[in-house]
């Protein structure tokens, strides 16, 4: 089979890619792929992201500015907003938002022994952002209409995954929040919300949590098709980033191999030790 | 590898910054603090060549000398007292900080449960403090308090010369 050709899915749009920090990152490949689909981009991250990260090569990738963007501060992100319309001249199309920090796990804080300020702090980077940062384009009516906004999350918003820890709890409340922020965007501006429920990829934010590869190949092994790589997460997020999906909106979508959806594999090698 | 993109949004608050028009600094294969002022609010040419690699190369790190963590200091105090407050925001061991001085050669960041990523804020607000840029090389030396203290100091030294 022949390799598929890129196209122009995105042309003539504009967006914001939060989240990159190196090329292992969910984000940085979607970035890739929007300017591979003709969109113009502009990055964002936070202050250590970009001091650790590698951002900068992948704005030289894409011919993106990059603006250092502390998620937790609403007046930050209402400036990362602005800065975006300025660059772009005008509203902007889509926005990824692949933010997201556990401070307990970082503190390797078991979920029965939480520090609660550092829990809110969780909640405020990797969910409570993403309502702020719809306010923030909402109020400043920064999306174009029938323009598109896509979370990454993780299906322990639905199940319980215990080295996953806080992260459970703060996905679930990134889910409910596009969900609600998507009836209003979508009522009175014809912008759509969605999450995507990505496959584990070994990324450095996977790298903190306990027993990683375990669950990564466990999730590998459950799913008929196999963990679905960041590759190809990148593919399927621009098409929601398309005027081809204008009206999926509010919905987690599993881009998981089907690992969501399965019982029981035969491939899971500890079962084929039962008799 | 220089960093450029097509425009730049400008700087409006103290507390972030756009860093578009800054060419990387070689040391660090173009990371940025997010701290710096864009040199430039001119539209940038777009990038020549796109870098391949994720990571500098071995030649491209400078090797660093770091200061010999053997000698007997004499801390200021006055210095020591601006490093803590740095570091007393991102630790809970408030007790075991008030002591860094005393037995300096402890890992101070294990001391301090402070992790990787908070070792970066410690570095990022030090360098914003005392106007002083530590390397990425320096960073992954940096065990014990004295030897952050005399690094700092060095530094201080270095840019008042």
């Amino acid at each position: 089979m022949s390799k598929a050709k890129s196209g122009q899915l995105l042309k003539g749009k504009t967006g914001i890619i939060l989240g990159a920090l190196n090329e292992q990152s969910l984000a940085w490949h979607i970035a890739l792929q929007c300017k591979q689909e003709g969109a113009r981009i502009l990055l964002s991250n936070n202050r250590v992201a970009l001091r650790l990260g590698w951002i900068h090569e992948l704005a030289a990738l894409t011919a993106a500015p990059v603006v250092c963007t502390d998620m937790a501060d609403m007046a930050q992100v209402e400036q990362l907003i602005d800065d975006a319309m300025e660059h772009f001249g005008g509203k902007i199309d889509f926005i990824l938002h692949g933010a997201a920090m556990s401070y307990n796990i970082r503190k390797q804080n078991p979920y029965t022994d939480l520090d609660h300020i550092l829990q809110q702090k969780t909640m405020n980077v990797s969910a409570l952002s993403l309502h702020k940062l719809l306010q923030a384009a909402f109020q400043k009516n920064a999306i174009n209409e029938w323009g598109s906004v896509v979370a990454l999350t993780f299906a322990a918003a639905q199940r319980v995954f215990p080295g996953y820890n806080e992260m459970g709890d703060a996905k679930a409340l990134l889910e409910s929040i596009a969900r609600s922020f998507g009836y209003y965007y979508g009522k009175t501006h014809k912008v759509r919300i969605n999450t995507i429920s990505q496959s584990p990829v070994k990324t450095i934010a996977g790298d903190v949590i306990d027993n990683f590869d375990r669950f990564f190949h466990y999730t590998d092994q459950v799913s008929p098709l196999g963990n679905a790589p960041a590759a190809a997460l990148a593919k399927f997020c621009v098409t929601l980033f398309s005027d081809y999906t204008r009206y999926l909106t509010m919905q987690n979508i599993f881009h998981d191999g089907g690992f969501s959806m399965t019982g029981i594999s035969d491939d899971i090698e500890a079962l084929n030790t039962i008799k | 590898m220089t960093v450029q993109a097509t425009k730049s949004p400008k700087k409006k608050t103290a507390t972030k910054s756009v860093t578009a028009d800054k060419p990387a600094r070689p040391a660090k294969a173009g990371i940025s603090t997010g701290d710096e002022k864009p040199e430039s609010k001119k539209p940038a040419a777009a990038p020549k060549k796109a870098a391949t690699k994720s990571k500098p190369k071995a030649a491209d790190v400078p090797a660093v000398v770091m200061p010999d963590a053997t000698q007997d200091v004499v801390f200021d105090p006055e210095l020591v007292a601006k490093m803590k407050k740095i570091i007393a925001a991102y630790t809970d061991q408030h007790a075991a900080l008030d002591q860094i001085t005393e037995d300096t050669d402890n890992n101070f960041i294990q001391v301090l449960h402070i992790d990787s990523v908070d070792v970066v804020e410690i570095i990022i607000d030090t360098e914003k403090e005392f106007s002083i840029t530590i390397e990425d090389e320096e960073i992954k030396h940096l065990k014990t308090f004295k030897l952050l203290y005399l690094l700092v100091e060095q530094k201080i030294k270095a840019v008042a010369s």
